[in-house]
């Protein structure tokens, strides 16, 4: 029944009470005690009915991001049984206990043969009897005597505190890394103040389908039921007042009809309103706090009574003081102004649209407005030479630098003694030698040549992972090292250039010079592919591998920085040792110690080191919590 | 930086306890079944206001709602009943804009200005149908034939339901 048939009944119905108030009986009704009794129960029956259709009507409202956080870093290492499967290339384990032991047997097979001094069948015998490891329940556990443990029996495990089964599972990944050699304390990364991460679901204005291009885009609009339940007020007031004949308790439902009318007053209608935000500082160095200043006019006709608005901080960026927030109100005309702070970091940080919520007078309708000024911040790292050299290879040019060659010559280091030619300069003769037995002879020196370097970063998505939700990730860790490495390979008189891992775009060819460590630096600091921010979509090797080796020229080195997270970027840097672009790794450790998948994702990374080691490619182990030039003096 | 506290803000928290604290003063005065149940309700309210929890807010407000209703029950006269009842409605409003406030913006940030506006135009319009409820009555009361005042309640009924078949936007 539509609206219009209820409003005609009670229009009716209105005519007939007003006959009867004037003309008592005229029309004949049989009205009694007991009908208006009958009004009653059925008010108190609409109530009831109310209520019972209102309990799953709940209270709406936005849910607005964390745009205080920094976007929390992913730490490799989710599901045990990905983790389990990505040992093995070829074969899928299936997700089944039974399938997990036996994928823990296998690694343990290959951890055995890689580190321990077994062969292949010792190694198979020793998991079989369980003496490869001094944890006697795991290894129990993998030579098949302890089965995945029932319900009950994990209930009654637990009572009598044996290991659950989440320990076992804990345990014998623990087990196996002891077998690789990985020392276990490194649980003090943990901080002790550090947040809960696993409820922020968004830290940014992430709108769907909004225009970049105009100021503002209206978004989704929804009921907020904010005053459901007052029309309760009404009927229950009209049901008792009537049973009881109290007119007070009768005046109550004019309040709630009162209410109820005031909730169906109009969304607000031609909303309109102006941005504009502005930075006290666009180029700020590391560490600088920027104060961000957004300006929002009402330039609409209507004043706006309930305006709620959540500024789009960059997710790459923590807001240090002041809020983004803000819930004013704004007449036509009026602006109000919301300030606060944030903390730069390296990198391109662009702002996300104002996440404008406006509700009508009643706020019984909640409209979602995004306004949108372009701004952005950039951040360049500050040009610091770092202490230490890279290890770097042997390859060099015909420019005179810091690699020790193994050809005789001026330099610094002895190579040997031989006899004097004619032509040898008398600083090198040997007097000593001439002393002793009258011969001449001439100290050969290893000649120092440069090279020419490519710093390759790993920028791809899968590189954006840390030890800990709130560590910087992989890719900014790696843009801050290959920054001092680049600046200090220039000093040592290398060419030195940088590209990207996952995007042809960024490119800056081997070269010198004053301008070139400009332009490097700019980069560093901007540039779209190393963005503090991961990809939205993965990219193929063959978009941005090809590129490179079209501009790779021959000898170059590749000093690679990459968390060596995918299985394919070992096979790929061999593949191009192998063709003569001599590589080295420096690889900032992404791998947490907080779960077991997590701690199994550290083995099957280190393994993933031993494989490059073993093909001859010299790799850093990157510790989480040093510096590089510290990481770099401890490995020889 | 840590993350805001989505906690219900202070002004309106404080503003719904102190409304249902009326409600309690003005209900508890006629029945003691009232005066428990608005204490309740004020109770509810307050650990509302404190944990954010919305469902509090609603049980809350029933609570000083009834109390409202069992000092009518109890002869309390109209102008005191009204009072209560608005008491408890704004309650119910208050309570709920500090949660959905505290959830959407914070404690932190600066929302003042709104939630001052929100206080009045809901006071406003309470008052406003209060007031012409009370005036229908002083016209209207006493000597009525009882078949007008029955029909008149059935108007009243059948537009109540139209009226909450509206919706505040076209769909």
């Amino acid at each position: 029944m539509s609206n219009r048939w209820y409003y005609l009944v009670g229009l009716v119905l209105f005519a007939g009470a007003v006959v009867e108030l004037f003309a008592p009986n005229t029309l004949g009704l049989p009205v009694s005690n007991a009908t208006a009794a009958v009004v009653g129960v059925v008010a108190l029956l609409y109530a009831v009915s109310m209520l019972l259709s209102q309990r799953g009507r709940l209270v709406t409202f936005a849910a607005t991001p964390d745009v205080e956080l920094r976007r929390p870093t992913v730490v490799p290492g989710e599901r045990i049984d990905d983790v389990v499967e990505s040992f093995s290339d070829a074969t899928a384990y299936g997700r089944s206990p039974a399938a997990l032991r036996s994928g823990f047997e296998r690694i343990a097979v290959a951890v055995l043969t890689r580190y321990g001094s077994y062969s292949e069948d010792e190694a198979e015998a020793a998991v079989e009897d369980g003496s490869w490891t001094d944890d006697q329940t795991v290894g129990k556990y993998l030579a098949g005597e302890r089965s995945r443990p029932g319900r009950l029996r994990r209930r009654f495990d637990d009572v009598v505190d044996r290991p659950s089964w989440d320990s076992l599972t804990n345990r014998t990944v623990d087990a196996l890394r002891d077998a690789a050699g990985i020392s276990q304390n490194h649980d003090s990364l943990e901080d002790e103040d550090s947040q809960d991460w696993s409820t922020v679901e968004s830290t940014t204005v992430d709108p769907e389908g909004y225009d970049p291009d105009s100021g503002l885009t209206l978004g989704r609009r929804r009921l907020t039921q904010h005053w459901t339940g007052v029309g309760l007020v009404a009927v229950v007031c009209l049901g008792v007042g009537i049973l009881l004949r109290s007119p007070a308790i009768l005046l109550g439902a004019g309040l709630g009809i009162g209410y109820v009318a005031y909730a169906r007053l109009p969304a607000a209608d031609g909303i309109d309103l102006a941005i504009e935000r502005t930075v006290d500082d666009e180029t700020p160095a590391p560490g600088d706090e920027v104060t961000v200043t957004v300006r929002v006019t009402n330039t609409g006709s209507g004043a706006l009574t309930d305006l709620r608005l959540v500024d789009g901080v960059p997710p790459s960026l923590a807001v240090s003081e002041g809020s983004p927030r803000q819930g004013t109100v704004l007449r036509p005309g009026d602006s109000s102004t919301v300030q606060y702070t944030v903390t730069a970091t390296r990198g391109h940080h662009e702002f996300a649209p104002l996440l404008a919520l406006v509700r009508n007078l009643p706020g019984s309708v909640e409209q979602d407005v995004y306004l949108t000024d372009e701004t952005a911040i950039d951040c360049t790292p500050a040009a610091g030479s770092a202490r230490e050299s890279a290890p770097l290879r042997s390859a060099v040019t015909g420019f005179p630098g810091q690699i020790e060659t193994e050809t005789g010559g001026a330099g610094l280091t002895f190579q040997t003694i031989r006899e004097y030619q004619a032509g040898d300069p008398l600083s090198r003769v040997d007097w000593n030698h001439r002393a002793r037995t009258g011969e001449l002879a001439t100290v050969d020196f290893r000649q120092q040549r440069a090279a020419s370097v490519l710093l390759l970063i790993d920028a791809r998505q899968s590189a954006y992972v840390g030890p800990t939700p709130d560590a910087p990730h992989a890719v900014d860790r790696s843009v801050g090292g290959a920054g001092r490495l680049f600046e200090r390979l220039l000093d040592d008189g290398n060419e030195v250039g940088i590209a990207a891992m996952g995007d042809p775009d960024c490119w800056l060819a081997p070269s010198t010079g004053t301008e070139h460590r400009e332009r490097g630096r700019r980069l560093f600091g901007t540039a779209g592919a190393l963005s503090p921010v991961a990809p939205e979509s993965r990219r193929m090797p063959a978009d941005w591998l090809s590129p490179l080796r079209q501009r790779l020229s021959p000898g170059t080195q590749l000093l690679v920085f990459s968390p060596l997270v995918e299985a394919h970027t070992v096979r790929l840097l061999r593949r191009l040792d192998a063709r003569g672009f001599p590589v080295t790794v420096i690889s900032p450790d992404p791998t947490g110690t907080a779960t077991a998948a997590q701690k199994l994702a550290g083995l099957r990374r280190t393994m993933r080191l031993t494989d490059l080691r073993e093909a001859g490619i010299p790799v850093v182990d990157w510790q989480p919590d040093r510096l590089l030039d510290a990481q770099l003096r401890a490995t020889p | 930086m840590n993350r805001i506290t989505r906690k219900p803000t202070i002004v309106s928290s404080v503003a719904a306890v102190a409304a249902a604290a009326t409600g309690l003063l003005l209900s508890g005065l006629y029945s003691s079944l009232a005066l428990v149940a608005a204490a309740g309700g004020l109770i509810f309210l307050g650990v509302a206001a404190v944990t954010g929890v919305r469902p509090l807010v609603t049980v809350g407000a029933l609570g000083v709602f009834a109390a409202a209703v069992a000092a009518g029950v109890r002869g309390a006269p109209p102008i005191i009943l009204l009072g209560a009842v608005l008491a408890a409605v704004l309650a119910y409003d208050f309570g709920g804009t500090a949660v959905d406030l505290g959830e959407e913006l914070g404690r932190e940030a600066d929302t003042r200005r709104l939630e001052v506006l929100r206080l009045a135009t809901s006071s406003l319009a309470g008052f406003g149908a209060a007031t012409a409820s009370y005036l229908v009555y002083l016209v209207g009361a006493g000597g009525q034939p009882l078949s007008a005042v029955v029909l008149l309640l059935i108007t009243v009924f059948v537009l109540f339901v139209a009226l909450r078949r509206e919706q505040p936007v076209q769909r």
